[in-house]
């Protein structure tokens, strides 16, 4: 058993990946704030980046490239969804003067 | 049927029809003399054209049929308009029939309707629903004109509901006033009570005999068919007949259904004289008539037509004794006249109980136009203890109330001795096999009574009307006056038809050269059953009376009238009187307030039928409506969906936050099922005690690499191991059980993710020696792949 503290595998990464993932989720969840909740998504990509490169990793080969090729364009999704994402963050707190996403209940209607 | 002929006959009904269609579409916005010109006119229409069939074509018939052999009944003069319905072996036509009988119908209903028509245009000269009124009339006299011109019981049906309607619409004319609104309820349903019991004598007919023409009902096939046992060895003829008469029972206010009668005349008085006395009430005497075919084979069901119509005839005419409205002393007249019409017809006096169906059609109709004149004349009160010494301001009124007077009192020379004397005399004579020694007696005797009771309360009205010192009050008193001549002329010629119609249907007595003609009796026979006919089994014997015996039966009849009119008179001839006051005060009052209540029958209804039907109405509302419909159905559903409602509105709070959750959970679950590994297996036997096992270890990510172990013999102990891995053959095996029988196998799956251990157990059959039936059929629900047997760890292939 001691070789999880001396020998590292893709168990590993894939806990820590499970860890952020978790802690994304949680925000995501939790925070009221809606740029803190962007945070959280971030973090929750990252970690979907992390499950996908180590498994990469651990496949080799052919697998391996397409799993790094997955990566980035996670990457530049995760881009493209933080620049609109912002934008309507600032056009929300333009027009209510607040990013508190408790408040913001119009889906009800 | 050399003397049958066709004509339009559907004209006849029709040209009131089209009279009722105008003014009820156009009437409104036509003029008065416009409106009463058509409704008059139409009905005039009717007459002449009735009268032109009776008198001209019909008139020859008869005479053609008269001098033939009289064997057969007339078929008179039909008319098919159309095929009604047809289905199966039920042929219904739109047909009608002008024989004899319906002849003298139509033309009653048709004169004298054209007479209170006219009568109309006086009385009701006030009235806003002026158009309304005569064209409730008019669909009156069409739908009456059906009933009696109808060739087959559906038709004379469409009649029957057609009057019973016009009746309910003009009791409830004055609707705005809830009593009268009740009153035509009330008719209505009471009437609706017989119109089951008639359908349903014309179910059991058509059942019994296929067709429902009157004219088949004449004919061998028909009379076997009548003559069968039905129930309990009673004939199919006696229970029809009872159905039917229960159906006339309704519509013709006869005990026990004739509460609504008195009631009724909440309608303006011309509809009382013209629905309530003349015609539509006679309409189930008539129908009784019509199918004396049916009737003359049951001489029980006779019994009934005549013991109730007794029993009618007696007790109403007891409750018209302490009545003290106009209108309701000459409604218990009715009933108890249409009581005399029943006892005719059921003992086989058919012809006697249509004459004085048609005399009493004049000279009630004429009592209600004069009372109508009267209460016109007293402000529209009809409460006769408030009347008197009328004769002197309303001479016509009076002249011609004498006369009607005179006749229902059955004074000799006016109609309604001959006829009401000519029904006494059957039903003295009357007497026929199965009923009780000396029946036709008991129903003379109750006639008698009943007579002597109708002359006494008719002379009661007429002191207290007419005769005596006025006891209105003043204001009532100044304003009476005689009616205009539209009132006045219809009264005038009714009276003149009192006087003169006894004369067509004289008794035969033969001291006399060529005796007296009967004539009305031999214009029926025409289309009535003949009771002598041998082909009629156990029909009534009438009996011919010697001409002393019959002189003595009309000097009784005579004289009851005469005792009747004499005590009437020295009772009432000065107003209200004395004696019979110190009689309801004193010894009588019990007896008084009982029969002055109409005998209670009002409250027993109300007690036996109407409340427990309100209760159980209010029962069946409280259990279905309240509690199942309302509260189970409406609420509970609505219950339901709020409690979905409370739990999905927690989501759908307008919160991504709150959606997400429930994203996460789903993702959650989706891939906690996906992923799970559950242990299962087939099996299937091939060979003696030895059976394949295959190893289902799943499709999710655990299942590459899943180790599963079985343990064949129950000791715990895995006996067999294998090792899949993605790309393998199925994992299979096959062990030889020792015995047949019973056996629990084990299986364990290991799956490679988790390294979770499932379990499942399973007990399945082994036979020493499966057939090649059973193989096939166990191996049906197995994979087809039958693949090497493997024993010990998998490799990658």
């Amino acid at each position: 058993m001691n070789d999880i503290f001396y020998k590292l595998t893709v168990s590993h990464f894939l806990i820590l990946a499970a860890v952020v993932f978790a802690i994304g989720t949680v925000g995501v969840l939790m925070r009221r704030n809606a740029l803190i909740v962007m945070m959280s998504i971030e973090l929750m990509l990252n970690a979907a980046n992390l499950t996908v490169l180590a498994f990469a990793r651990y496949h080799g080969g052919a697998a391996g490239l397409e799993g790094h090729a997955l990566a980035f364009i996670v990457i530049a999704v995760a881009a493209a969804e933080a620049a609109v994402g912002l934008a309507i963050v600032v056009a929300l707190f333009r027009t209510r003067h607040h990013a508190d996403i408790d408040r913001l209940t119009l889906l009800k209607h | 049927m050399e003397n049958s002929a066709s004509s339009m006959l559907w004209i006849i009904p029709a040209l009131p029809l089209a009279g009722a269609a105008f003014n009820l579409l156009f009437g409104r916005q036509m003029e008065r003399r416009t409106v009463h010109m058509v409704a008059v006119m139409s009905v005039a229409a009717a007459f002449v054209y009735a009268a032109y069939l009776v008198g001209g074509p019909l008139w020859h018939l008869f005479q053609a049929w008269r001098q033939g052999g009289q064997t057969e009944t007339m078929p008179g003069i039909g008319n098919v308009v159309f095929t009604w319905i047809e289905v199966g072996r039920l042929k219904i036509d739109l047909a009608f029939r002008l024989d004899t009988l319906s002849a003298v119908m139509v033309l009653t209903v048709t004169f004298v309707g054209l007479l209170i028509h006219i009568y109309s245009t006086g009385y009701m000269s006030e009235e806003p629903r002026y158009a309304a009124y005569f064209g409730y009339l008019n669909l009156f006299t069409g739908a009456m004109l059906i009933l009696v011109l109808a060739d087959s019981l559906p038709v004379m049906f469409i009649g029957w509901e057609g009057v019973g309607l016009c009746s309910y619409l003009l009791i409830g004319f004055w609707f705005t006033e809830d009593a009268f609104a009740y009153a035509g309820r009330k008719a209505f349903v009471v009437n609706r009570i017989g119109d089951f019991a008639f359908l349903l004598g014309m179910c059991l007919l058509f059942w019994a005999t296929g067709t429902l023409n009157f004219a088949d009902y004449q004919t061998g096939d028909a009379i076997a068919q009548f003559q069968g046992a039905y129930v309990g060895g009673d004939r199919l003829a006696m229970f029809a007949g009872v159905l039917l008469f229960i159906g006339a029972c309704g519509k013709s206010a006869q005990i026990p259904l004739y509460v609504w009668l008195p009631d009724a005349m909440a309608g303006p008085t011309p509809v009382s004289a013209l629905i309530h006395a003349a015609t539509m009430v006679t309409a189930g005497v008539y129908m009784v008539a019509r199918m004396s075919f049916l009737y003359a084979h049951s001489t029980t069901a006779m019994a009934v037509v005549a013991g109730v119509g007794a029993l009618t005839a007696l007790f109403a005419a007891i409750m018209a004794f302490a009545q003290t409205d106009l209108k309701r002393v000459l409604a218990y007249s009715t009933v108890s006249q249409l009581g005399f019409m029943f006892v005719g017809v059921g003992v086989g006096a058919t012809s006697a109980g249509i004459f004085h169906l048609v005399t009493h059609a004049f000279f009630k109709a004429g009592l209600f136009l004069a009372a109508g004149s009267v209460m016109h004349a007293m402000s529209g009160s009809g409460d006769i203890t408030k009347m008197g010494g009328l004769s002197k301001k309303l001479p016509l009124t009076h002249a011609s109330f004498w006369v009607y007077w005179v006749a229902i009192c059955g004074i000799l020379p006016f109609s309604g001795f001959f006829s009401k004397d000519e029904i006494l005399a059957s039903s003295f004579g009357a007497g026929a096999a199965g009923w009780w020694p000396l029946y036709g007696k008991l129903l003379w005797a109750i006639l008698t009574l009943a007579a002597l009771g109708t002359a006494f309360y008719m002379s009661r009205l007429y002191y207290l009307v007419f005769r005596g010192e006025c006891r209105a009050d003043e204001e009532t008193k100044a304003h009476i006056h005689e009616s205009p001549g539209a009132m006045t002329a219809p009264l005038v010629i009714l009276a003149g038809f009192t006087v003169v119609l006894g004369l067509v249907g004289l008794p035969h007595l033969s001291f006399l050269p060529h005796g007296l003609p009967d004539v009305i009796g031999q214009w029926l026979d025409a289309s009535l059953v003949d009771f002598s006919r041998p082909t009629v089994e156990g029909t009534i014997h009438e009996a011919h009376f010697s001409d002393g015996t019959l002189l003595a039966l009309l000097g009784t009849a005579w004289g009851l009238g005469v005792v009747g009119f004499a005590t009437a008179r020295a009772l009432y001839r000065r107003g209200p009187s004395q004696v019979i006051d110190r009689f309801t005060m004193g010894p009588g009052a019990e007896l008084y307030r009982v029969v002055k209540n109409k005998f209670f029958v009002d409250e027993l209804y109300d007690r036996i039928i109407v409340r427990p039907f309100r209760a159980a109405s209010q029962a069946i509302f409280e259990v279905i409506d309240r509690f199942l419909i309302d509260w189970v159905i409406v609420e509970g559903s609505a219950f339901v969906v709020d409690l979905f409602g409370r739990v999905v509105r927690w989501f759908q709070n307008g919160q991504v936050q709150r959606y997400l959750v429930g994203l996460v959970i789903g993702g959650a679950l989706i891939l906690f099922f996906a992923t799970r590994t559950q242990a299962d297996f087939d099996w299937w036997q091939g060979e003696p005690l030895t059976v394949e096992f295959e190893a289902d270890v799943g499709h999710g990510p655990g299942s590459d690499g899943a180790t599963a172990e079985f343990d064949f013999d129950g000791d715990g102990r895995a006996d067999w191991t294998g090792v899949w891995k993605r790309g393998d053959q199925p994992l299979t095996t096959r062990w030889t059980f020792g015995r047949a029988g019973h056996h629990e196998v084990t299986m364990w799956l290991t799956d490679a993710v988790f390294k979770k251990r499932g379990e499942v157990k399973k007990t399945i059959t082994v036979e020493a020696q499966p057939s090649a039936d059973e193989a096939g059929a166990a191996r049906a629900d197995a994979p087809p792949a039958h693949t090497p047997v493997r024993s010990g760890g998998g490799d990658q292939p």
